[in-house]
């Protein structure tokens, strides 16, 4: 009977243990940063004082924005294609869908780093080949504008996700059962209706689930920001995270940079507090 | 019965013997490991990763009782780096810094080299750059020319003397004239200035701001407002480039406008030193004393006007271990004294050396030459863009300017923006 009781102990306990050690420890000492003016080596109490200069920064509050519009833009986007990505490998059961299915996901394997490296090489000399060849003025100078380069990191990150969403959509257009579909067919339904008064309310769940997910990444999006654009041009492309990383580690202002991400990491959880909310009571 | 005792028997002896042996070795090594010392060098210049490891061979060569262990870490990650090392108790014992700011980080954990070997013959007006505190904490890693960088067949194609281009008008006549006859000498831009990248932004401004500082880089990283003194030359200067350089200017990046626009002649200047010598010449042998030469920007405009010269990086030492303070010393000793070591970095790393009283005729090529005179010549000028506040390049000066050449800001804004980000940063960064 003892022994029963601590197995689970045993068990959990580890777990516990570094969770705590690598994840909690570190964010309250983060926390008390976020009070300090520290710059990495010293650092001194200040109270309020770093959140109340973070909300007249004008660049943090430029690339808070510039996060939300990438987010609201992405998370729809991904969505989308993610869909039509499902949709298109569950409408028959061959050769061709199949390997579809490999290939709408293989973007997935590929580090955001080397995503971001590649697509920086077809946005400037893929794209300026095309230019040339074609005369497209569409294609010139990818990325040298402010409104390219937030357009370039929306193309790769959706690139990037929609396969990973895809799989959800997936499982659970699979889950459907079929006779309510046959049903819907003998009643005369076309695949549209079949579409949006069948499919999609039985889709309800795959929504919560990829909204979270594409939410929370975007919002915490670095890694192909900071191999396709780095920022530029001219800070118009730093989003959140870039700006929390260069302010603590270029201009070792760290204590500000973690007021900086104590305030995104409030918006992430409020933001998907609000956003599962209102699908779980879509879903009941 | 025998048999098999005596096959125990030998058993057992050949066991204990190769315990015997085993635990010998490991008690010959552990005394080997005493005086063996290994320091640990932290650069933040990949590109000469290869040849700072094969110094460190030669140097383990000779003295088989240190070794150098390099740890390279750059390209805008390197302070980053530097700062984990320190923070997880690692301290690195020879540590690369890049200018001031730096340096004043690690003050507390760097010695006094002033009575370094290798200290005395540092050409003097680089020394300012390694002093924290009156302390000379810092020597410099190499001698850096900064200016235009020319492509001298193309000059020719266009029959234009560099040699006779000694003012601001003179400059300007060239560049129409190269302007004019683009489709002849087969450029696509006068210019192939790499807007996209700050640091080249940065080092261009040392070419405005660093004439009131006087070669006191002290000075420079404590002044608490950003020079304008010359901004009139300064806006000059970007507005030329805004008209004649490759469009669109941001998308210019480092490489490609050395390796592709430069090499190929595919433009005739770019803003750039002596360290795209070993690129280019890695591309073809002999290339940079065929085709390279340097101009320097017309500031003063009064005919006095070189080429900045000055050392981005300095090499300083730690006192977090101090058994091994030492061997490094020696070590840094031996890179600026030796003649092998000299070698190296002048034939291979391709620097022009840092170092007084060096034989002129050693170095490789005419350039190297040139940078050598100018910068031990008594009206020698260091840049002071590696002094400004930490960020201040990246964070301010690089993307507003990078606004200003695609007309995304006005000048006076321009002004008004930087001199507000320079003294918020330097007030923050010196804690006051």
């Amino acid at each position: 009977m003892l022994i029963k009781k601590h197995q689970y102990l045993a068990f959990v306990l580890p777990a516990v243990f570094f969770i705590l050690l690598i994840i909690v420890v570190p964010f309250l000492i983060g926390i008390y940063y976020s009070f300090t003016d520290s710059n990495g080596l010293r650092s001194s109490f200040i109270g309020w004082k770093n959140f109340e200069v973070l909300f007249q920064d004008s660049t943090f509050l430029q690339s808070f924005w510039l996060t939300v519009k990438f987010s609201f833009v992405s998370v729809i986007l991904i969505n989308l294609v993610g869909l039509a990505f499902a949709l298109i490998v569950t409408s028959h059961n061959n050769r061709l869908t199949k390997s579809l299915r490999t290939i709408f996901f293989m973007p997935n394997l590929i580090g955001g780093i080397l995503l971001g490296f590649i697509w920086q090489f077809i946005f400037t000399s893929a794209f300026q080949a095309i230019a040339a060849a074609f005369h497209l003025d569409f294609f010139k100078g990818w990325l040298s504008n402010p409104s390219t380069g937030f357009w370039g990191i929306v193309i790769l990150f959706v690139w990037q996700m929609s396969g990973y969403i895809m799989l959800i959509y997936i499982s659970f257009l699979n889950a459907i059962p079929k006779n309510t579909i046959q049903a819907a067919v003998l009643d005369g339904a076309k695949a549209t209706q079949i579409f949006f008064f069948i499919k999609l309310p039985q889709l309800a769940p795959a929504f919560t689930i990829s909204l979270f997910l594409t939410l929370a990444n975007s919002f915490k999006l670095y890694e192909q920001n900071l191999a396709l654009t780095n920022g530029g041009p001219y800070r118009s492309t730093e989003m959140i995270s870039m700006y929390i990383y260069n302010t603590a580690f270029v201009n070792f202002q760290q204590g500000y940079a973690q007021a900086a991400g104590i305030i995104l990491f409030l918006c992430v959880t409020i933001v998907s507090f609000i956003q599962l909310a209102l699908s779980r009571k879509r879903e009941g | 019965m025998k048999k098999r005792f005596f096959k125990i028997a030998k058993l057992t002896f050949m066991l204990s013997l190769s315990l015997i042996v085993l635990t010998g070795c490991s008690f010959s090594s552990q005394r080997e490991k005493n005086s063996k010392i290994t320091l640990n060098f932290f650069n933040q210049k990949p590109e000469i990763t290869a040849q700072y490891q094969k110094l460190a061979r030669m140097y383990h060569a000779k003295h088989p009782n240190v070794n150098i262990q390099i740890t390279t870490s750059g390209q805008g990650g390197g302070a980053a780096a530097l700062q984990a090392k320190f923070a997880s108790g690692e301290a690195p014992d020879i540590i690369m810094l890049g200018g001031l700011p730096e340096i004043d980080r690690y003050k507390d954990h760097l010695i006094n080299l002033k009575d370094l070997k290798a200290s005395k013959n540092i050409v003097p007006n680089l020394v300012s750059g390694g002093i924290s505190n009156k302390r000379m904490v810092g020597i410099p890693v190499d001698l850096e020319a900064y200016g235009w960088s020319y492509n001298k067949a193309v000059f020719a194609k266009a029959g234009i003397d560099a040699s006779k281009i000694n003012n601001y008008s003179e400059f300007l006549k060239a560049v129409e004239k190269l302007n004019s006859e683009k489709k002849k000498i087969g450029i696509d831009a006068v210019f192939g200035f790499n807007g996209a990248d700050t640091n080249s932004i940065a080092s261009v401004s040392a070419q405005f701001t660093s004439l009131p500082y006087n070669n006191n880089l002290v000075k420079a990283f404590k002044s608490k407002t950003f020079p304008w003194k010359y901004e009139r030359q300064m806006k000059n200067y970007y507005d030329l480039v805004k008209k004649y350089n490759v469009q669109p200017i941001l998308s210019v990046k480092y490489d490609p406008s050395v390796q592709y626009l430069f090499f190929n002649g595919k433009v005739s200047m770019i803003p750039q030193g002596n360290w795209i010598i070993p690129t280019l010449d890695g591309l073809e042998k002999g290339y940079v004393q065929k085709n390279l030469g340097m101009l320097p920007f017309f500031v003063k405009n009064d005919g006095t006007d070189r080429l900045l010269t000055g050392s981005s990086w300095y090499l300083g030492i730690t006192k977090d271990h101090p058994k091994r303070q030492k061997a490094a010393k020696d070590f840094i000793n031996w890179m600026y004294t030796s003649k092998e070591a000299e070698n190296v970095i002048i034939n291979e790393m391709r620097f022009v050396p840092a170092t007084k009283n060096f034989d002129v005729s050693r170095l490789p090529d005419d350039l190297s030459k040139q940078i050598y005179r100018i910068g031990t010549s008594k009206n020698a000028q260091s840049p002071v863009h590696k002094q400004y506040p930490n960020g201040f390049t990246n964070q301010a000066l690089g993307p507003y300017i990078q606004r200003y050449f695609v007309n995304g800001i006005s000048w006076k804004e321009l002004k008004k923006e930087t001199s507000a980000k320079y003294r918020q940063l330097r007030e923050i960064q010196s804690g006051e």
